[in-house]
């Protein structure tokens, strides 16, 4: 599965050579977040449980 | 000792005297299987290895360790399960003491020893134990001082845990140029945890700007699906955004289309947040605010989200100081929707104590009076300021230019690029309608 | 100790006062010492912060202080009451709070620094926010609610140092703006070769 090309007004001749790269080349444990079979989400079990660090009227 | 753990003493001491760290490294990843089986006799096996010169021996025994503690009460019949408390000991000892280049040499299992480390922490409630730990199992275990490695969020978690934030600040104030990839242990998760991690801490020490740019970074990794972690950095995106620039700026062109068609979806009262603050109503955003004071509890943003209702009172008189030059106090009370006179002037006078708007307040009459930015930008600060910007545009364009090299030089991509050139000889429609198939490889059919 | 009181150009150019300490307290505290030898180190550490008036490292300081190490060592609180009021921004109450407490020795020092930093970023402020300021509220940004012959004596030295003036029946005083500071003008050598530098880089 290949990204549509975006039209950049960067590159008018288009992305080159780069863009035509499978993303699969970036190896199953690369650097994009990918869903396997049957995941709806990811991540869910990720450690968020800090206490609240951005309350400035909590000073006691 | 028996003689299985004798041979395993002798090799880790063999391997290590040659330096032959590859096969070592091998020979380790067979090893855990007899190490298990010896568990009570794994502490004299430690007694007879040198940290410092048998680093990946000492290694694999405190992975091992890990996995037992790991292990459930019937998988552990017959085996001795290490104590906690000391297991944490030695293994902080052995951070501090081991060979940097043997560690890097099985950049997995150190990746993971840290990672059960801290899992254990975790569990026992004693965060700030690992941070100097960590701190110097980051600086063994990377290559330079711009990579990423999988430990970098860990340490983050110790540091927001222990509410000890200052030791984190050296590892985000970095510009991460590569990754570790640690032998394929690096996760996607690592690097989105490292952002969203870095970014709550920079916000927590009003370093917004960092934490917004922080939180792009998590916001734009490439993805098809919905990490919560995204999730997240979205919803501390929008209101860090509002704190600092009044408005959610556009997120770039190459952001994933998830984020669009899925998280924006799933941070529903956060859009809310946004449409409310735009009308520049404080009492408005306040009820807005109120209604999902429960959510934002929730979700660990009400504190950030009390910040933005602050930060819209700026935004307000930032705006006024473009319609009027002198204003009475009073009236910007009653214009900011603030209770009292005394709170407007206290307010402008943090303004202007930041920098965020140019004003002065006349006592005399209750007025305030607005400036135009008296910088005339024709100091040599400013010159300064100019060669600092112009120098780091040039050596991001020199690290740009080594990444490009690299890539260039990567057999993979000359294979990869002169592949998909030959596959422009051969005609698009045969490999488009092959991929379609499904077909995995590219091996031409003859029995078409 | 270093001299306490800073010229305007220290205090705009943000340095870190006792920053050899602080890196040798936080050192300490993350290596696991306990006890009264730890109570002592937070005291010291949090009034290091508020004396930078680095008020979210000190708050977070204060909030991974264990509830026992509170109770046990009240000074600690003595010194946060300090930080929440510079944290609300309640100059008057921080001012108070800082002369009419009785500190150990071994904070003295440090809220002696606190409170003269403070008085010279008010000082700082004023000139910059107030076309015009009753004496009632320089007082009190100052700190001298109760020692009005401090005030008086402080407006003085700005009236002659600084070209402040004060009409006395009206009881207004009109700062002055402090003038731009010079900064020193990088040599011309200097510039050059740096401009040298981005030309190269530009037609490469």
């Amino acid at each position: 599965m290949k990204p549509n090309v975006v039209v950049d007004e960067m590159f008018p001749e288009g992305a080159g050579s780069y863009m035509d790269l499978d993303e699969q080349s970036a190896g199953p444990s690369g650097m994009i977040v990918d869903l396997t079979s049957n995941e709806k989400a990811v991540h869910g079990d990720f450690y968020n449980g800090f206490v609240d660090l951005c309350d400035d009227d909590d000073l006691l | 000792m028996a003689s299985s753990l004798e041979h395993f003493v002798n090799s880790v001491r063999n391997l290590s005297g040659e330096g032959s760290w590859r096969e070592l490294y091998d020979f380790l990843g067979k090893s855990p299987d007899v190490l298990m089986r010896n568990s009570e006799h794994l502490d004299t096996v430690l007694d007879t290895l040198d940290p410092q010169l048998h680093s990946l021996g000492v290694l694999a025994i405190y992975m091992v360790k890990f996995m037992i503690l790991n292990q459930n009460a019937a998988q552990n019949q017959g085996i001795q399960v290490p104590e906690p408390e000391v297991l944490i000991s030695q293994v902080s000892q052995f951070i501090t003491v081991c060979n940097g280049e043997q560690i890097r040499c099985a950049p997995d299992s150190f990746a993971e020893l840290c990672n059960q480390f801290t899992q254990c922490l975790v569990e026992r409630e004693t965060p700030a134990r690992g941070i100097v730990p960590l701190t110097k199992a980051i600086r063994k275990a990377r290559m330079n001082e711009t990579q990423l490695t999988s430990i970098h969020a860990s340490l983050l978690q110790l540091c927001l845990m222990a509410q000890n934030l200052k030791p984190a600040l050296e590892f985000l104030n970095v510009e991460i140029s590569e990754i570790n990839s640690e032998n394929g242990y690096f996760d996607a998760k690592h690097f989105l945890l490292y952002y969203y991690y870095g970014g709550v801490i920079n916000m927590a020490v009003k370093n917004f700007e960092r934490a917004l740019y922080s939180f792009e970074v998590a916001l734009t990794t490439p993805s098809s699906a919905v990490s919560h972690i995204m999730l997240e950095s979205y919803k501390k995106y929008i209101l860090v955004s509002l704190i600092l620039h009044g408005k959610v700026a556009p997120l770039p062109k190459y952001t994933s289309q998830v984020v669009n068609r899925l998280l924006k979806p799933m941070s529903a009262i956060y859009h809310e947040i946004t449409t409310v603050f735009a009308t520049n109503k404080p009492t408005s955003l306040e009820l807005v605010l109120q209604k999902h004071r429960e959510l934002l509890q929730r979700e660990n943003n009400w504190g950030l989200a009390k910040q933005v209702q602050q930060s819209l009172y700026k935004k307000i008189i930032q705006r006024l100081t473009q319609t009027f030059l002198t204003l009475s106090l009073s009236d910007m009370a009653l214009r900011v929707q603030l209770p009292s006179v005394m709170e407007a002037e206290k307010l402008v006078l943090t303004m202007i104590e930041d920098g965020d708007i140019y004003a002065s307040i006349s006592q005399k009459d209750g007025m305030v009076l607005f400036h135009d930015n008296p910088d005339k930008y024709d100091s040599t600060s400013t010159v300064e300021r100019v060669q600092k910007e112009v120098n780091i545009c040039i050596e991001l364009d020199m690290q740009v230019q080594k990444m490009e090299e690299a890539i260039c030089t990567n057999p993979v991509f000359v294979k990869k690029a002169s592949g998909a050139m030959e596959e422009d000889d051969g005609g698009r429609s045969s490999a488009s309608s092959a991929l379609q198939a499904g077909a995995a490889t590219k091996v031409p059919s003859f029995s078409m | 100790m270093k001299n306490v009181l800073l010229s305007e150009g220290e205090m705009s150019s943000k340095v870190v006062l006792f920053e050899s300490t602080t890196q040798e307290l936080e050192k300490q505290e993350l290596e696991g010492a306990s006890g009264l030898v730890l109570a002592d180190l937070h005291c010291q550490l949090l009034s290091i912060y508020l004396c930078n008036f680095d008020l979210c490292n000190a708050k977070f300081l204060w909030k991974r202080i264990t509830n026992e190490e509170k109770t046990a060592f009240p000074l600690l609180g003595q010194i946060w009451e300090v930080g929440q009021k510079l944290w609300l921004k309640e100059h008057n109450s921080v001012f108070s709070l800082l002369r009419n407490t009785s500190w150990p020795p071994s904070i003295e020092p440090y809220m002696t620094c606190l409170e003269e930093n403070l008085r010279q970023k008010s000082i700082q402020l004023i000139g910059k926010a107030y076309l015009s300021i009753t004496s009632t509220t320089f007082t009190e940004l100052v700190g001298y609610v109760d020692y009005p012959e401090n005030a008086e004596k402080l407006l003085a030295k700005l009236q002659e140092e600084q070209g402040w003036t004060c009409d006395s029946a009206s009881k207004l005083i009109i700062p002055k703006r402090q003038a731009a500071q010079n900064v020193p003008l990088m040599r011309n050598e200097e510039q050059l070769q740096s401009l040298t530098q981005f030309v190269s880089f530009l037609e490469n």
